[in-house]
């Protein structure tokens, strides 16, 4: 402010000086006031008059990601699937507990295999109705079965019904052929699938993976247009033992009970599955707001926050041993990469211990290949590659290893812990002496990178059903085969797998299975990261699985007072 | 004669003055914004750090170390590490570079082609004019996110191009605006026409009469410009698109701190990432500030 | 108008189209079986070259019809929107409240240049716009909602109800709040350097040399040639207004457009940010002629061709 030698014009040397124009300045003070006093006021409302319901009888679920639709047959398979199992049931409820499978009854209260393992028989409970009133019965299931078995229809259920005769590989109809489906009365049918299978595989796939849709709400629609229909937004007929009543865009669903569920009518009357981000479950769950979280992938609890949520009073930590595993998978087609002992090499320069121990905080296993360690049918003989960095740089010189060769690793955004695990890697492989760079991109180009063959090593998970059968992956030519290899005694034990009917035989099966894969390498294995999850102290009756989603017999839940 | 010497002795022995140009004007009125000098010097400092990193950093910022993750300060680490236990001192020191050169660079870029297009349109109206303003209401009125979502996942090359990239892409409009305003009524000027008149190139009259005189907003529009593309930096790292770890960026390490724990338990884990955002950040404004009340026109002579 | 529009839709489809990255293997399920794939393949139109598909979508969109997303197979124009509401209401808040903060703390700033007000209002304001979005947002929460539990965490409503204006407003106060708080920052220095630019100008002088109170002066002659320029800024933020303020609503869950947008793009559902697009880019038409009306009405000086 250089009023003395007059580079600043006189008159806005006289604005600086406090008293001209201080009648204009007292009314922007009141002004400013005013604000001030109007933003405390609002915070200021006390939280109670506005607060959340907090009733024995209401319970609330949080997930991280909104759900697409409420499509039975036809949602994404995991936030969209949550809230489905709630309004809509299928035959029974089927799921992993301590190395056995167990089956409830769900629509049906009677299920049974014949003894050539080929034809199977359900009845429908005798009081199981839509929430609209009217009884389930066959036909809803043979409308189902149709509508999920039809070319026009768009649909994420054909691999479930794929075993009944009369349909292809990928569960579509063949023209000319008899579908594999027969309506025995008002409420039993009986499916006869093309070949023996293993009836725990068919019960949980057809039994426990496809819900059912109500005919006389949907039969008139044209297959094509369904996917499209309003009615999955807004699923107001179901089965469950839930019934739909709103859902706030990317806030909430909101559940009431279905007072006539054939099971018994559930003691909670409200569900609501709260969309939260994982950096505020933590807050809602200090706040008393939520009572579970929704489990496994889906809503979990950070682990930069999991200590502080174990010394909550009021809530239950609750780890779960996940059936899924991140792993790294090699890209088959780079030559380099072909020789089994340059990928051995790289899972010997993994520490993998490190990555659970002190990334994971202990919360998590190691297992040398993609069945997971609580399935009945893991393999404990196969142990995993040790960390051993000289023996890595061994089998390198030995494979004849390029040392002046940079590869790519891609690793996709989305999950922090993989990224993480991604960088630790790279820092792995490097310490042997091998020249590692790393892509980051989103979730969609890095699956388009992988299917086209577009990288060096990628990091990605899986988490698959409880059956064995992972031809999927590993088989040649196999629809999620990223790594795109061909390895034929893989292939000829995959295909004997499927083709076995009896547990025990599968059993040394997929044991062999399991040798050859640690022998081989397809992928390296990286960790099963043990699911972080909460269950308020009030609730009881909460069943959860291997899963460890606690949309399992929801009816079963008590939500006692605060 | 001696009266002529004496005379000339006298004027000759006369104390030298300085030419009053607008430049050491601006300068003068700069160097008393006490704010804006510090803010240079700030800068100036942090500059140097960047580029000493290799000097300055006590481990390597991409080093792991097995047995401290997220451990909090101590002698070996004295700001402690991070979730995957690299020392954060060092990184804090590496990612200067990468916030200063993302900051450079994006303006860089945006700059000259702002400037380009700003000045054709401005130049020349009327066809051109309408034409350039179109396709720069079309940008501007692009939601900005798809722009983001295509520089990133196009290259597959080091994500610190994505971002300068970015930057560049959604930053042009806006400057061409600017640039275009300036030209648009420095066009109309009696030293234009006169050159014009001249029969000067369209190119020369451009560069030499017409862009030194718009400089001015330019200059003070980059320099706000650097201080937003660090926190657009920060702001890109939340959403998963900025640069990546293992490269240090003091948006990701900031976001490498989104849980409520962290924010209480583990200051060691953001506080050196946001304080450096804010003093770099601050300083940039201040110093933006104090360019712009300097290059105020109404002291041009 | 209808140039630049096709400019716009032609230059997102484009953009779409080249970005690697596949819808139809975002909604794939383990254990999908490949024919149902290629269904829903053919169903989304992606067995087509990219021109028929862009020509299907325009012809559509002439009709009315902005097609179906292919993540919810819900129609675009609802999924877009039922968030215009929730966007308007956010960001339309935090506008209001930076400039119900900015002005006076701005004429303030002004009147009393070198001041200590002056220099507390210039740290204040720069502290506001130096600290990242998401980091104030985080820090909010940890403050109102957790520690001293005034404000909701996230979230338009609380469970279960429509909630009520009452309820509405107590769940926007901290989300307004953070994204005002950088917007304030700047309309303060813009206020600021406007008033000053004014009060340096003829006219301003003659008013005074007139012997014209002070508040006069200041009211009907500074004021309001200064709040010019303010308003050309208002109508340059109003394209923001709509592209809804991404970070803000991560965080606080609030469903709004940036949040969609950044859903689709991570499902790359194509329909719905080409519905996004245009529908922004109508907005943005529209927001920047209620801009130039202002402009008009504000100074006498500007006639509009």
């Amino acid at each position: 402010m250089d009023c003395a030698t007059r580079l600043t014009p006189a008159f806005a040397c006289e604005f600086a000086r406090p008293v001209k124009g201080g009648e204009y300045m007292k009314g922007m003070r009141v002004w400013l006031a005013a604000i001030i006093t109007l933003v405390v006021a609002a915070l200021m409302i006390p939280a109670g008059a506005v607060g959340a319901p907090k009733s024995s009888l209401v319970v609330v679920s949080g997930m991280w990601s909104p759900p697409n639709n409420f499509s039975p047959i036809n949602t994404d398979s995991s936030y969209g699937y949550y809230v489905v199992r709630f309004i809509f049931q299928g035959m029974m409820e089927a799921r992993l507990e301590n190395n056995q499978m167990r089956f409830s009854p769900a629509l049906a209260t009677r299920w049974e295999a014949s003894a050539d393992r080929q034809t199977f028989r359900f009845t429908i409970h005798p009081r199981a109705t839509w929430h609209d009133g009217r009884p389930v019965t066959a036909e809803d299931v043979e409308f189902t079965v149709m509508t999920i078995s039809d070319p026009k229809t768009e649909t994420n259920r054909g691999a479930e019904i794929a075993t009944i005769a009369g349909l292809t590989a990928g569960g579509k109809r063949v023209a000319d052929q008899q579908l594999g489906f027969r309506i025995l009365g008002p409420k039993s049918f009986e499916v006869r699938t093309k070949v023996p299978v293993d009836p725990q595989m068919f019960f949980e796939r057809f039994g426990g993976n496809v819900y059912i849709l109500p005919k006389h709400v949907l039969g008139s629609v044209p297959p094509d247009q369904l996917a499209r229909h309003p009615f999955f937004q807004n699923p107001t007929v179901g089965n469950g033992p839930f019934k739909f009543v709103q859902y706030k865009t990317d806030q909430f669903v909101e559940l009431v009970v279905n007072e006539n569920y054939h099971n018994g009518a559930p003691k909670v009357r409200r569900v609501f599955v709260r969309i939260i981000p994982p950096t505020t479950m933590l807050a809602q769950l200090e706040r008393q707001d939520l009572d579970l979280s929704a489990g496994f992938g889906i809503g979990e609890i950070l682990i930069e926050d999991w200590d502080r949520v174990k010394e909550m009073p009021h809530v239950r930590p609750v780890t779960i041993r996940a059936p899924g595993y991140q792993f790294m998978v090699f890209n088959f087609s780079r030559p380099y990469l072909e020789d089994k002992r340059v990928r051995r090499a790289m899972a010997h320069a993994i520490n993998r211990p490190l990555i659970v121990n002190q990334l994971l905080k202990g919360a998590g296993e190691i297992a040398e290949g993609p069945i997971p360690p609580a399935n009945p049918y893991f393999n404990a003989a196969v142990k995993p590659w040790a960390y051993d960095t000289a023996r890595a740089r061994a089998l390198l010189q030995e494979a004849g290893w390029d040392f002046n060769r940079t590869i790519i690793l891609r690793v996709p955004t989305g999950n922090i812990l993989r990224e993480r695990t991604g960088d630790i890697i790279r820092e792995n492989l490097v310490a042997v002496g091998i020249k590692v760079e790393i892509q980051k991109s989103d979730f969609p180009t890095h699956l388009a990178a992988l299917t086209g063959k577009n990288y060096d090593i990628g990091l990605i998970g899986w988490a698959g059903p409880t059956d064995p059968d992972v031809s999927s992956q590993f088989r040649t030519g196999g629809q999620y085969n990223f790594g795109h290899h061909s390895i034929a005694r893989m292939d000829q034990l995959l295909d004997e797998g499927v083709r076995l009917s009896d547990p025990a035989r599968r059993k040394t099966i997929y044991n062999q299975f399991q040798e050859l894969f640690a022998d081989e390498l397809p992928y390296v294995v990286l960790y099963y990261p043990n699911g972080r999850t909460v269950i308020a102290k009030r609730m009881s009756g909460v069943n959860y699985d291997i899963f460890g989603l606690f949309d399992y017999l929801t009816y079963n839940w008590v939500a006692g007072p605060q | 004669m001696s009266d002529l010497a004496s005379v000339s002795r006298a004027v000759d022995g006369a104390k030298p003055t300085r030419p009053v140009t607008f430049w050491s004007l601006a300068t003068q009125r700069f160097l008393r914004h006490r704010l804006a000098v510090s803010g240079l010097l700030v800068m100036l400092v942090i500059a140097g750090i960047a580029a000493a990193a290799i000097w300055l950093a006590p481990h390597s910022p991409t080093a792991i170390d097995p047995v401290a993750f997220q451990a909090a300060p101590s002698a070996t680490h004295p700001l402690g590490t991070d979730s995957v236990g690299r020392d954060v001192l060092s990184r804090l020191i590496f990612a200067a570079r990468v916030s200063i050169t993302v900051g450079v660079l994006a303006v860089a870029m945006y700059v000259v082609i702002g400037t380009a297009v700003g000045a054709t349109a401005g130049y020349y109206g009327g066809k051109m004019d309408l034409v350039l303003s179109r396709i720069m209401d079309v940008m501007l009125s692009f939601p900005p996110l798809i722009i983001i979502l295509f520089a990133v996942s196009v290259f597959g090359r080091p994500s610190i191009w994505n971002v300068i990239l970015v930057l560049g892409l959604l930053g042009w409009p806006a400057l061409a605006r600017l640039v275009r305003g300036q030209f648009l009524a420095l066009r109309d000027l009696e030293y234009v026409l006169a050159a014009r008149a001249n029969g000067s190139s369209d190119a020369r009259i451009v560069l030499r009469h017409m862009l030194p005189n718009a400089l001015a907003p330019v200059l003070v529009a980059a320099t706000f410009g650097m201080a937003n593309a660090i926190l657009v930096e920060a702001a890109l790292s939340f959403l998963g698109l900025g640069v990546q770890p293992p490269t240090p960026s003091w948006g990701n390490m900031l976001t490498d701190a989104q849980s409520l724990t962290v924010l209480e338990r583990m200051p060691w884990l953001w506080v050196p990432p946001g304080f450096m955002i804010l003093i770099s950040v601050l300083s940039i404004n201040f110093l933006g500030d104090g360019l712009r009340d300097a290059l105020d026109p109404s002291l041009r002579l | 108008m209808v140039p630049i529009f096709l400019g716009i839709t032609v230059l997102s489809y484009l953009i779409l189209t080249l970005t690697p990255g596949d819808p139809v293997q975002m909604l794939i399920s383990p254990g999908q079986s490949a024919e149902d794939v290629a269904i829903k393949r053919r169903a989304f139109g992606l067995d087509q070259p990219v021109y028929v598909r862009y020509v299907k979508w325009l012809g559509e969109l002439a009709r009315g019809n902005l097609g179906y997303s292919f993540s919810t197979g819900a129609p675009v124009t609802k999924r877009v929107g039922e968030r215009i509401v929730p966007t308007l209401k956010l960001t339309g808040a935090a506008l209001l409240l930076s400039y119900l903060i900015g002005i006076p703390v701005g004429v303030l700033a002004a009147a009393k240049r070198y001041s200590a007000i002056d220099y507390l209002a210039t740290v204040l304001t720069f502290l506001g716009i130096s600290l990242p979005t998401f980091f104030l947002g985080l820090v909010g929460i940890y403050i109102f909602a957790l520690r001293l539990q005034w404000l909701p965490v996230s979230g338009t409503m609380t469970l279960g109800g429509d909630g009520g204006f009452l309820d509405g407003l107590h769940h926007l106060v901290l989300p307004a709040s953070v994204l005002a708080v950088a917007g304030a920052g700047i309309i303060t220095r813009y206020v600021r350097s406007s008033m000053l630019e004014v009060m340096g100008q003829d006219y301003v002088r003659t008013a005074r040399a007139k012997g014209l109170a002070e508040v006069l002066v200041m009211r009907r002659h500074a004021l309001r040639n200064a709040l010019i320029p303010v308003i050309t800024l208002a109508g340059l933020q109003i394209p923001a207004l709509l592209a809804g303020a991404v970070i803000t609503e991560q965080v606080f869950e609030w469903p709004g457009m940036g949040r969609l947008t950044i859903e689709a793009i991570n499902q790359r559902d194509y329909p719905v940010l080409m519905g996004i697009t245009i529908i922004a880019a109508v907005l943005v038409a529209i927001g920047n002629l209620l801009a130039d009306m202002a402009y008009a009405v504000a100074d006498p000086r500007i006639h509009y061709e």
